[in-house]
């Protein structure tokens, strides 16, 4: 370890000064003196540990470092520096870190706010729009599936809480977006490769009835007031003529078997227990809603009439069959295909 | 055997040392410790004023330094400033003292206890004792170069990479702490 000796090195380091004479003596030039205390502060070299802490620091230092000399950060640090990325050296990489933080940070907030957009809002176009974005680079038709049904329980829930708060008109034009993604769902159901379509009616099973639990809760919510105005517009947002006589019928039916989905009154293999159900894509492999909650507004309400999504109301509309007991108001009135040629109608099974 | 390796271990560089510190040689980062133990005590001791607070801020510096070694170190071996490095830790945790502790331990009047032959000791006592509380009645830049340059002896270019200036600027730092010290002795007397 080969030191460089300060230029006043070969001075005396012991020297003995008198430090209150030296400075009082006006015969000493200043540059003396300050050599002179320079000499004095040499001395202080000698000051050294005490010799029990000499003995036992080593051993105890030794004893308390880690295992690895280099703690967590040290040790990315280090990787960094290898790659070349020392934030020290080149604030360049310091500042472009910094750049993405804050374009993340504007795009993830932009994102939330454009998300959080409620029907009637000025980004709210933007909120659907992106919606078809994504539902147009997505190739796969679970991807397609996944998404359009995120966006409909997304328009479900706005609807919610517009009606929570009492903005009918908003709440309508989220449930109105509802049914048409709902409507998308169906027809790309009815139209996907005969063996994706089990796969997919799984899926959209699924997502309905957890829809219908919200429905129901809904219209749980609703005031009087508040449910027939929902029903009277729905039926002019979907031209469906005959829901109210289909409502009709349904509170006219049997309340037991109000899930039973539109086509059993034509019957059903439910209604002929003696009849196998050999179709795998039968609507009955689907759970409804009002099976998995058995606090459904159906025995709740009493009335299905009140509810615009009981199971048998079947406004129609321009989509194909509901591929299980669809809560929705698509009903089998208007499916393009015809009653005998939807693949997932009940009453298509061989058995029948 | 053993005291063959320590003796070998002794004979290295401290280049040598600190690559096998930092691939975890304890014994090595120990040798060390014992180079750099009296430099740093004497720098934390005239700082601080107090023998146990500079004895626990001293074994601080090394444990601190042991997490930071394999930054120390390039891929060629070499040492990037480890004197240095130790010297700015013991600043740093100096500095973190100051602002933990209360006032009545900041006294620089505080005495020092000098290790002496029993007829030296009441000399040296007063003599140094005087000396050392003028030193730390200085502005902390001016303690650090004189501590540097004079009591541990060290050059102008270790104590300018220490200090993180110019070599220039050491050599003005040390005059005027000089003069101010000249100073204080004068108003003192």
């Amino acid at each position: 370890m080969p030191e460089k000796k300060p230029d006043h090195q070969s001075k005396s380091t012991n020297s003995q000064i008198k430090l209150g004479a030296q400075t009082q003596g006006s015969s000493t030039a200043p540059s003396d003196s300050l050599l002179e205390i320079s000499d004095a502060l040499r001395s202080l070299g000698s000051l050294s540990p005490r010799s029990g802490f000499s003995q036992h620091s080593r051993a105890k230092i030794l004893e308390a470092l880690p295992e690895q000399p280099a703690n967590f950060w040290e040790v990315i640090r280090q990787h960094l520096k290898t790659l070349g990325l020392s934030l020290k050296t080149r604030p360049v990489f310091t500042q472009a870190i910094l750049a993405l933080i804050l374009l993340m940070s504007i795009i993830w907030g932009g994102y939330a706010t454009v998300n959080a957009a409620r029907p009637g809002d000025f980004l709210y176009p933007i909120d659907t729009g992106i919606e078809q974005i994504q539902v147009a680079f997505r190739t796969k038709p679970k991807g397609i599936l996944s998404v359009r049904l995120a966006a409909a329980l997304e328009r479900l829930e706005e609807g919610e809480k517009e009606l929570v708060q009492g903005h009918f008109d908003r709440a309508l034009q989220a449930f109105t977006a509802y049914e048409q993604e709902i409507a998308q769902v169906n027809l790309m159901v009815a139209n996907s490769e005969t063996s994706l379509q089990l796969q997919l009616q799984t899926r959209l099973c699924a997502a309905l009835t957890q829809h219908a639990q919200i429905k129901n809760r809904i219209m749980e919510e609703a005031s009087i007031q508040t449910r027939t105005a929902l029903q009277n517009t729905l039926q002019n947002t979907f031209q469906a003529e005959n829901w109210s006589e289909s409502s009709q019928e349904g509170a006219a039916q049997d309340p037991s078997d109000k899930n039973l989905g539109p086509d059993e009154d034509a019957g059903s293999p439910h209604e002929d227990p003696g009849k196998p159900n050999e179709n795998p894509g039968n609507t009955h492999d689907c759970p409804s809603a009002s099976d998995e909650d058995p606090s459904g507004s159906n025995d709740s309400q009493g009335d299905p009439k009140d509810n615009p999504w009981a199971p048998n109301q079947t406004p129609g509309g321009a989509n194909p069959a509901p591929p299980c007991p669809n809560p929705g108001p698509l009903g089998p009135q208007n499916d393009p295909l015809g009653p005998n040629d939807n693949p997932f109608n009940p009453n298509d099974s061989p058995g029948k | 055997m053993y005291n063959n390796t320590m003796d070998s271990s002794k004979s290295k560089s401290d280049e040598q040392l600190l690559l096998l510190a930092a691939h975890g040689d304890k014994q090595a980062y120990g040798l060390l410790y014992e180079r750099y133990l009296e430099d740093i005590y004497r720098y934390v001791l005239l700082k601080v004023g107090v023998v146990e607070t500079a004895e626990d801020l001293t074994e601080e510096t090394f444990i601190r330094t042991w997490e930071y070694l394999p930054g120390l170190t390039r891929k060629d071996g070499k040492i990037t400033h480890l004197k240095a490095f130790l010297y700015r830790t013991a600043g740093n945790l100096v500095i973190d003292f100051y602002r933990k502790k209360k006032p009545e331990n900041l006294n620089p009047d505080h005495e020092i206890e000098f290790r002496a032959s029993p007829e030296k000791m009441a000399e040296m006592q007063d003599e140094k004792g005087k000396l050392v509380k003028l030193v730390r009645k200085l502005p902390p830049d001016y303690q650090k170069v004189i501590i540097l340059r004079f009591v541990n002896q060290l050059s102008h270019q270790e104590t300018a990479a220490i200090l993180k200036i110019s070599e220039s600027h050491s050599r003005v730092l040390q005059y005027r702490a000089l003069k101010r010290l000249q100073t204080l002795m004068k108003e003192e007397a």
